[in-house]
């Protein structure tokens, strides 16, 4: 039984109680009327009698009266004292049921008061444990209602859409988070405030979740978690959801009904569609040097290269090849090493200038395969810095290898280094497409393309998100970028100076990511 | 006379292999380096075989495709794809819609793709011909 009906039920016992106890009281009470008034007809009879045989016997008319009178008289006043026993028993009972001490002044009523008490007191112990069972039971049924305000508010505040529906597929209870769902996906749907009613119509309105629904509570034995996920609203601005329907079961295993959170999908769905993407840019970059060395290689097998000379370039173009592969697995793993959050750093006190040199020797092929003109204005100081060479020797190559990607053939690659108060300086310079300003945030995010030059170059997207790892995190530098679309893109890097180094004492660490 | 042969790729390593490839073997070879020169090139010089990568700037491989076989003057070129994603490719769309004869997957053989050139520059299966630019069947 329910809370409220028990409380319910109780107090119309306890009314019950109350009403029994007043008629049963009244009922006591009227036993002591009778003896008044049988012994009046008796007492009037035996004076009739007296005096009819005192006037026989003395014939004396007045003897006669006055015992008749006399009698009368008796029997009045027994009956005044029958009255007033019974005045008194009348007011014992009513007084306390549960004291009712000293009885001898209730004279015949004695024994009924006695008998009406302690049934008194009986039905009033019912009473006071029925109200105390019923204050109890109000105040548990409002713990209760605390409790299950508490639930609703506590579902009403989260920012996942929740839904819980009966047994029969209505709705229950729904969030303004789902109320909000249902507004975007059917704008006819004004208002939601009115669940019962409009049951199938609001959930008619993403039909992939009524379906989900109604496969959870009509096959609610298969399984007790479902999920399902939808579209609300078209590309651009479209938004993705799960829907996960949970069904709640009673102790005996019987539908109670379903709950169902909505849980937002789109950087799920974003990240994986990078992810593809990303594979699908990796494979094709790996294959395009793997092609030209399987050509090649293929060529020299067949004979085709005749000349001395030609077969010394074929020999040229695939060690290069072999060269761009290798430096494409270093980038992969050395993501992966970011990614796993481990990294082994080698800092040192190393000539910049040295490793900017070696960095631009590395991309100088692909510059002058283009016919792209480098330049290299390294400062004439000796540039002390405390770095890792092969990290940042990555991700200044990264850096120039991009410069000369997205620069149109002859155009010009600049690498420029000088000090500047407590920091050394790396500027890599292009005069190339550009990249929009809108694209400037992003082009640090893994797996980001600037969507304009996607089509200019194959990529990974991962060169600019490793360069910014390896200077930011593993060199406590900074990095900056100037960028204007058909005039060309500079990359500033600042590091700290060798001799300034401040953690040094950590000549070499392994660092973990969070 | 000697079969023209237009290879396309940004990739100079591929098509300078192409190049040596097909040289030896008696073709003249022309190269070019995206879609836009390609077809520039198909324009002036009138090539008969076109062999051309997918992904490339500027212009790519199925848009250059696409405007060939737009023009009568170049509808019935005979194509050679050269592809590195071919599971990504719309194998239908490109042999029927755009009538590309062969799809040939990167890393590619030279010595394959040699014989499938001579093929198509031999091939009275063909209706394309050897001689497009003067194929008036179109037009």
């Amino acid at each position: 039984m329910l809370p409220g009906k028990r409380s319910r039920f109780l107090c119309q016992h306890v009314a019950t109680l109350k009403e029994r106890n007043r008629l049963e009281i009244r009922s006591e009470m009227n036993v002591p009327r009778s003896p008044s008034s049988t012994l009046f007809g008796p007492a009037l009879l035996c004076g009739a009698a007296g005096g009819l045989l005192a006037y026989v016997l003395l014939h004396d008319t007045m003897a006669a009266a006055l015992v008749v009178t006399a009698s009368l008289g008796g029997a009045f006043l027994s009956m005044l004292s029958v009255k007033t026993q019974q005045r008194r028993a009348a007011a014992k009972l009513k007084q306390s049921a549960t004291h009712t001490g000293d009885l001898e002044d209730c004279g015949v009523f004695a024994e009924v008061v006695k008998a009406a008490s302690g049934r008194l007191r009986t039905l009033r112990d019912q009473v006071d444990e029925a109200s105390r069972l019923r204050a109890e039971l109000e105040a548990r049924n409002h713990v209760r209602r605390k409790q299950a305000l508490q639930f609703e508010r506590a579902f009403s505040s989260l920012d996942q859409g929740v839904l819980i529906t009966d047994p029969q597929g209505q709705l229950r209870f729904h969030n303004s988070a789902a109320d909000e769902l249902f507004r975007l996906a059917g704008p006819e749907t004004q208002s939601a405030s009115q669940p019962t009613g409009d049951s199938d119509r609001l959930l008619s309105t993403i039909p992939t979740l009524a379906a989900l629904l109604e496969e959870a509570r009509l096959r609610s034995a298969a399984t007790d978690r479902r999920t399902a996920e939808f579209t609300i609203g078209n590309e651009p601005s479209e938004l993705c959801y799960r829907a996960t329907a949970t069904n709640l079961t009673d102790d005996d295993g019987s539908l109670l009904g379903t709950v169902t959170l909505f849980t937002e999908i789109g950087d799920e769905r974003r990240e994986k569609n990078r992810h593809a993407e990303f594979v699908s840019a990796v494979s094709h970059e790996f294959k395009t040097p793997m092609a030209s060395i399987k050509a090649f290689t293929e060529l020299l097998v067949d004979g085709d290269v005749t000349s001395e000379m030609e077969r010394q370039e074929v020999y040229g173009f695939i060690e290069t090849q072999i060269d761009r592969l290798t430096r494409m697995v270093d980038n992969m793993l050395n993501l992966t090493r970011v990614e796993s959050g481990v990294i082994q750093v080698h800092r040192e006190d190393c000539e910049l200038n040295d490793v900017l040199q070696k960095s631009l020797n590395v991309v100088r092929p692909a510059a002058e395969d283009k016919q792209i003109r480098i330049c290299s204005e390294l400062s004439d100081l000796y540039l002390a810095a405390y770095i890792d060479r092969d990290l940042l020797g990555q991700a200044i190559i990264n850096l120039i290898s991009n410069a000369v990607k997205y620069t149109p053939d002859g155009g010009e690659v600049r690498l420029k280094s000088r000090m500047d108060e407590s920091e050394a300086i790396i500027e890599v310079s292009d005069t190339g497409m550009g990249i929009p300003e809108e694209s400037l945030p992003h082009i640090f995010d893994r797996f980001y393309r600037v969507p304009e030059n996607n089509k200019a170059a194959a990529g990974t997207g991962l060169g600019l998100s490793l360069v910014h790892y390896i200077v930011t995190e593993l060199h406590n530098g900074r990095i900056s970028v100037q960028s204007k679309v058909g005039d060309g893109t500079t990359v500033k890097i600042a590091l700290p100076l060798g001799h300034q180094r401040q953690s040094r004492t950590e000549p070499e660490r392994t660092l973990v990511r969070n | 006379m000697t079969p023209r042969i237009l290879a396309c790729d940004d990739e100079s390593f591929i098509t300078r292999s192409i190049s040596m490839k097909l040289a030896k073997a008696g073709y003249e070879v022309v190269t070019a380096a995206d879609g836009q020169q390609a077809l520039d090139l198909i324009r002036t010089s009138s090539p008969d075989l076109l062999i051309t990568d997918c992904q490339m700037p500027r212009m790519n491989g199925l848009e250059l495709c696409r405007q060939l076989r737009a023009d009568p003057a170049t509808a019935n070129l005979p194509v050679i794809l050269l592809t590195a994603k071919g599971y990504e490719l719309d194998r239908d769309e490109v042999q029927l819609n755009l009538r590309v004869q062969h799809i040939v997957a990167k890393p590619f053989s030279p010595r394959e793709l040699l014989k499938l050139v001579d093929e198509l520059a031999a091939g009275p299966q063909q209706p394309a011909g050897t001689d497009p630019a003067h194929d008036s069947t179109n037009t």
